[in-house]
Formats: C-alpha cells, sequence, structure tokens
C-alpha cells in the first residue's frame, strides 16, 4: 500500500508538472516525442497520438485511486493483511492441540537465543525475556488461522511463553496465516492426530516433566 | 499423491521429552522417540529405516504438504522421487526394491527416507 501511495504520488507530481508548464503545448511535445520514437510503419501518427492519450488518462484515473486509498489507509493506522497487534483476533483462540513440551524446536531455540542475546531453550526462558524487557512482544509473531469461523493458534510454546509473561492477547504480534498451505495442512493433521474437531481446545496443558 | 498409512506413534511428537536421537549405521537409519502418550504416560519408541539409499530432513517451515504423515510413518506409493531414481539407474533401483517413507515430527519437521523397509520396536 506505502509503495503503491508513492507511485500514486509520484505519477500524479508527473502529470501536475505536465498540465502547469504551457498545458497541451508541453503534453504535445511528449506525445510528438514519444512517436519519433515509438513510430512503426503500420500505424499513423493519429493512432498513435490516440492510444497516448488513452493511456494517459488511465494512468491518471489509476494513479488518483491509489493516492486515495493509500492515504485513507495510512490516516485510518489500517494495518497490513498479515500481521497485526492490537486487535481482539485472538480473545476466542484455541489450539490444535492438548499438550505440549516446554522445550522448544532447535529451530525455535536458535531464533530466540539470538534474539534476545542469551540461551532461550524453554517457555519460562523467553517468558522471563519478555518480562526482564531482553525481548519486545512486537518480535515475537504469533502465527494463527481462522476456519469455518474458528480462530486457531498455531505456535502453541510461543503463546504460551506470552500468556506466562502476563502479556495479553490483545497485544501479541499475530499474524493471518489463513489460507496457507503450510499452515493449513498442519493444522488438519495435528487436529486429526488430536482427535480434535476444528474447533479445536481452549485448555491445553504441559506433557511430562521437562 | 498417494499415500498409505503404516504405522501410527502412540506418543505425540508435540509432547516428546527430548529431542529425537537420529543414528545413521551401516546401510540403516534408526529414530529414538521418548514421549507421553494420550494418558501422558511416558514411553519410548524405536524406528529403524533398512537399506537406506537417500535420506531427506525438511524444517517444519518448510512442508506446505504433509502427505498425512503427522506422527505416522506413510508411504508415498506415487513417489515422484522413486521415480527419478529408477529413471537414473534402473537395474540398481530394481535390486533394491524400494520404497518412500515419511514420518513428519511436530517442531521437527519431516523426514524422509527411501529404504527397503522399516522395523518399530515400542518400550513401555
Amino acid at each position: 500500500m506505502i509503495a503503491g501511495t508513492i507511485l500514486g504520488a509520484a505519477l500524479l507530481g508527473a502529470d501536475a508538472i505536465n498540465t502547469t508548464v504551457e498545458i497541451g503545448t508541453g503534453e504535445n511535445r511528449i506525445a510528438n516525442g514519444l512517436y519519433e520514437l515509438f513510430r512503426n510503419e503500420n500505424s499513423t501518427k493519429q493512432d498513435f497520438l490516440n492510444s497516448y492519450y488513452v493511456f494517459k488518462d488511465n494512468v491518471y484515473i489509476i494513479s488518483y485511486i491509489y493516492l486515495t486509498l493509500g492515504l485513507a489507509a495510512a490516516e485510518s493506522g489500517f494495518p497490513t493483511p498479515n500481521s497485526m497487534s492490537g486487535t481482539g483476533v485472538l480473545d476466542n483462540a484455541n489450539y490444535a492441540q492438548k499438550t505440549y513440551s516446554n522445550t522448544f524446536s532447535r529451530e525455535g531455540r536458535k531464533i530466540y537465543s539470538e534474539l534476545v542475546g542469551e540461551p532461550i531453550n524453554t517457555i519460562d526462558d523467553l517468558a522471563s525475556a519478555i518480562n526482564s524487557g531482553k525481548v519486545n512482544v512486537a518480535e515475537i509473531p504469533v502465527d494463527y488461522i481462522v476456519r469455518d469461523g474458528k480462530t486457531l493458534i498455531l505456535n502453541t510454546r510461543t503463546s504460551q511463553a506470552l500468556t506466562q509473561a502476563g502479556i495479553p492477547r490483545n497485544q501479541w504480534n499475530i499474524i493471518d496465516g489463513t489460507g496457507d498451505p503450510l499452515f493449513e495442512n498442519l493444522l488438519t493433521e495435528q487436529s486429526s492426530r488430536n482427535n480434535l474437531t476444528l474447533e479445536g481446545i481452549s485448555t491445553i496443558r504441559p506433557s511430562g516433566g521437562q | 499423491m498417494i499415500s498409505e498409512i503404516k504405522y501410527e506413534l502412540p506418543i505425540f511428537s508435540s509432547s516428546l521429552e527430548k529431542e529425537p536421537i537420529i543414528e545413521s549405521k551401516d546401510l540403516n537409519i534408526k529414530i529414538e522417540l521418548m514421549g507421553t502418550d494420550e494418558e501422558n504416560r511416558l514411553r519410548r519408541i524405536k524406528i529403524e529405516f533398512n537399506s537406506v539409499l537417500c535420506n531427506k530432513h525438511t524444517s517444519a517451515r518448510f512442508t506446505p504438504k504433509l502427505y498425512g504423515s503427522y506422527d505416522r510413518i506413510v508411504e508415498l506409493v506415487d513417489s515422484e522421487w522413486l521415480a527419478e531414481l529408477e529413471n537414473i539407474n534402473k537395474e540398481y533401483f530394481n535390486y533394491w526394491n524400494l520404497k518412500h517413507y515419511i514420518i513428519y515430527l511436530d517442531g521437527f519437521g519431516m523426514f524422509e527416507f527411501i529404504a527397503q523397509g522399516y522395523e518399530v520396536v515400542e518400550y513401555e
């Protein structure tokens, strides 16, 4: 959207320059110049000029739409489609598994350890790092998907760390993975494995004594 | 892709007590898992793939297709990987009678084996 806004502004700006300097004349000069540059035997100059003005008008309309939408979105603070925070999307969200291990996966441990700057192996470690301000909540994304109107959280251990740290769900940095085969297929098989319906489960428990 | 379920883990890979131990010896690859089952009982499982000629591990973040392999061993019947190997060396391929097995472990990703078969030992 930002790119669209910049593009729109740039194109509108360019047009404004053309129209304020010798209205019509400057524009004709550009059109004539382009004709000389791209002329061919199969079309007349009038054909080319007609096409040029149609093209220019379309660019003007599209630029105007982009600029209008871009500025409106920027003013309203409307988030990008895939990343949001400060919303209540996860207020009633469930999980697609019944139990979880306290230890992060190898990849999770590496990512969080690098992020925090010290070893992060468990949910407790991450919760402590959040509480001590060593890591910002905004740097910890939580994926979710919406299926048949039900919202399901995918990053179980990360969400447990945030909960343990006392961070309300409406302050999490959430990412909507709805429609992404990576998340959709995982959720389908995870729910099936745990004998859960697509509604999921609201309460989960840590496994074993880790 | 057509996959056949061959075995379902009695424990949840999302609740493993420790990381999977993977060992390769001769032509076999062994995966040892320790975790809790539905009743929260701690159990240990050993899966050994025999005569493994190719294998692959893919991060959970790069596996958009699971083929029904979440906590299961499945055999991918119409495997493109097998077809590719057969195309490279048909005689050698036929000698081994290879299968394409897949197992997906939550958080650890997908493990794939081109092997003759597998054995499972469950410890109580």
